[in-house]
């Protein structure tokens, strides 16, 4: 009888302490729940200005002032669309070596005029290339900001 | 003595003298100790109350800001985003912070004012200063500040300077789509467009975007082109569509001039106006379209068949002329291609008062259009009609109606005649029309005299090889005060391309134009507003992969109608 109570009384401190230790854990978790969920909602919130960010940056009047300043492309044209293989002229790579780069390295002038002549020889008119070095990037930086 | 209990046992009982000093020193041992615990309870409590509750309270104070976010998101529904046929952004809804002051935690108001400053060059700092040191604890400094203007605003690191969590329409693309998607006042209101007549189903906060029929791509080149058109023939604005004729469906929508959706307070009231959709206008020679169809589909009348355009019909006091005068008898063909006034006024005559009516009622052309959003304007249509009314409206005087009525009646005729409704809304299911307006060969005969109208008559500078573009010029003197002022013009031209089998309308019309060097002065039709139509589809069929191919040409059973000039009068 007197000993049942001691053991009692051990239980009722033991399941106290782990009672509280529960709470407790359980307590810090939610702490960390709500930040997480904070954490997401943020998250949630920055995809939403950068989405509506991304469109306003690619607004078609915005990329084609960009294009006219910074590319040689234009939107096609009906008179350039060509709809068999064989219309199509061969693609023009000023810069690119023609094969594998053999181990003595060729002059990157030659494989251009290589390439012009037989270009022009198709009678297709090469579109002038401006190097990238020409292109402000400072500007570019500007432009986007 | 027992010794049932173990403690028992080493109990001893002292009697006598000496027992009651013992008892006296346990009473103050229990005194004591009951003291001891008492404090040891008290510390143990408050231990508790330091380290876990003050704990939480402490994590969730220092992150108040966020936690004010995510409780708004929990109260307050965020309005739905619009999106468009490629789910392209064109509205959406931002949570933005609003910069206030409390005065009375701010520690350094001159280096926090400057600091302002800084960041927003526009804020003068002896206000920003005289904010900061006025009495209260709340001030607004500024509203709706950039997530980069915030962060400036944190680095400098004022207590008593704090943010508000606010929703922001947004709208990405700016002035390109404001009158069609609208805008909304500051709580979040639709006023205009979409954003109004949607506004139950936006504010319900709907996770799927409310997707609309336009195409942003189609937008910016019908805008661009309707811009420039504007801007070379100095006109006072335009208005331009593009719809799908086999669904309704509106692929651009524009009226220029327009303006910043977020700030529509700023914008002149005839900015907000939409005139694609709202305006009505007597649009001219392109009704004849409807004249033409009608007395093809209602009377069973010849291509061939003569109309005499020899003089100026006198009717009452009005005279009925012709701009483009050929001075002798035309087949319907050239009645059609040469816009004659007076062939379409005689082919008015035929069909009759009643049949016009009936017809120009089946397409539409009568009453406001039906589509989802409130800027719809209501045709003006003569009252009484009388038989001058039929001749007149036989080529588009005296009747006045939206650009999106013209191009969905017109939609409707090279639709195989299958009645065509106008959406803005992007619908599952392929729309189905049961109702067929105009027999399907009329439909076909139609197209033949639209692609002959750029091929040989007054809208050639529309052409664009490969597309088999087809449409009529319209070119109507704007009334003021009851009569009509020839120098006033609306320079309009319906497309429809290819002809074969027609994909698409593009409808682009100009208001006030004037004639430039470029157009030899003129400032018709033909020479406005057909060159930007050309321009319209010579960049948006490629973008939607339309391949230009050589097919049958619809217009050539119908060039024998056509005398040429060398032949002479037939």
């Amino acid at each position: 009888m007197r000993l049942s109570t001691l053991v009692a009384l051990v239980l009722a401190i033991g399941s106290g302490t782990l009672l509280f230790r529960v709470s407790q854990h359980v307590q810090s978790k939610e702490t960390e729940l709500q930040s997480i969920k904070q954490a997401i909602a943020r998250e949630e919130e920055s995809i939403r200005v950068l989405k509506a960010e991304w469109v306003y940056l690619n607004q078609p009047e915005r990329l084609e002032k960009l294009a006219d300043k910074y590319l040689d492309l234009q939107s096609p044209q009906v008179k350039r669309l060509k709809y068999q293989g064989e219309e199509v002229p061969e693609p023009f790579y000023p810069a690119l070596p023609k094969s594998k780069p053999s181990l003595t390295p060729q002059p990157a002038s030659l494989s251009v005029s290589h390439s012009l002549s037989e270009a022009s020889s198709q009678k297709t008119e090469p579109v002038t290339k401006k190097l990238r070095e020409d292109i402000n990037f400072n500007e570019l930086m500007e432009e986007k900001r | 003595m027992t010794l049932s209990h173990p403690f028992q046992r080493k109990t001893l009982k002292i009697m006598g003298e000496r027992g009651s000093t013992l008892a006296l020193a346990r009473g103050r041992l229990v005194l004591l100790s009951a003291v001891f615990s008492l404090f040891f309870i008290v510390i143990t409590i408050r231990a508790f109350d330091v380290m876990v509750l003050q704990g939480t309270m402490k994590a969730s104070f220092s992150n108040k800001d966020e936690q004010s976010m995510v409780v708004r998101d929990k109260d307050k529904v965020r309005r739905s985003d619009i999106v468009d046929r490629n789910g392209v952004l064109l509205a959406t809804s931002l949570r933005v912070a609003s910069l206030y002051a409390d005065p009375k935690l701010i520690s350094d108001p001159a280096g926090s004012a400057k600091g302002l400053v800084r960041i927003f060059p526009e804020l003068v700092y002896g206000e920003v200063l005289q904010k900061l040191q006025s009495e209260g604890r709340f001030i607004w400094v500024r509203r709706n500040l950039t997530p980069d203007e915030q962060y400036r605003v944190l680095e400098i690191g004022d207590p008593g300077l704090s943010f508000r969590y606010e929703d922001k329409r947004i709208y990405p693309e700016g002035a390109l789509t404001s009158h069609i998607v609208g805008y909304t006042d500051v709580d979040g209101r639709g006023l205009g467009g979409i954003e109004r007549a949607f506004n139950n189903l936006l504010v319900t906060g709907e996770e799927a975007p409310l997707e609309l029929t336009l195409d942003i791509r189609i937008q910016h080149i019908l805008r661009r082109e309707l811009k420039k058109a504007v801007s070379d023939f100095r006109a006072k604005g335009g208005a331009g569509l593009v719809m799908d004729v086999k669904s309704g469906e509106v692929l651009a929508s524009v009226s220029y001039p327009d303006f910043d959706p977020h700030h529509p307070g700023h914008a002149a009231a005839e900015n907000l106006f939409n005139r694609a959709t709202l305006g009505v206008y007597e649009l001219g020679s392109t009704f004849k379209i409807f004249s033409t169809a009608a007395l093809l589909d209602l009377k069973n009348v010849a291509l061939g068949k003569k109309f005499d355009a020899t003089e100026p019909i006198k009717y009452g006091h009005f005279l009925i002329r012709d701009y483009h005068p050929q001075k002798r008898k035309l087949t319907i063909p050239e009645v059609f291609i040469y816009s004659s006034n007076i062939g379409s006024a005689l082919i008015g005559e035929m069909i009759g008062t009643e049949d016009l009516k009936k017809f120009y009622a089946d397409l539409g052309l009568l009453d406001a259009a039906n589509i989802e959003i409130g800027e719809v304007g209501k045709p003006i249509v003569p009252d009484p009609w009388r038989d001058i009314n039929t001749l007149t409206a036989s080529y588009g005087h005296g009747i006045a109606v939206s650009p999106l009525q013209l191009i969905t009646a017109v939609s409707t005729i090279v639709n195989e005649g299958y009645f065509v409704s106008p959406t803005f809304i992007k619908s599952s299911g392929p729309a189905e029309s049961v109702f067929q307006i105009v027999s399907p060969e009329t439909s076909k005969k139609m197209r033949g005299l639209l692609r002959l109208v750029v091929t040989e008559g007054t809208g050639g500078n529309a052409d664009v090889p490969g597309y088999l573009v087809g449409g009529k010029t319209g070119t109507a003197e704007k009334s003021a005060d009851g009569s009509y002022d020839r120098k006033k013009l609306i320079s309009s031209f319906i497309a429809v391309f290819p002809m074969d089998a027609p994909r698409y309308a593009v409808f682009v019309m100009v208001d006030e134009p004037k004639g430039t060097r470029e157009s030899f002065g003129y400032a018709t039709g033909g020479w406005v507003a057909a060159p930007a139509a050309g321009r319209v589809i010579a960049s948006m069929a490629p973008l939607l992969g339309m391949v230009p191919e050589q097919g049958p040409i619809p217009e050539e059973p119908l060039k024998r109608y056509i005398a040429h000039e060398e032949e002479g009068s037939l």
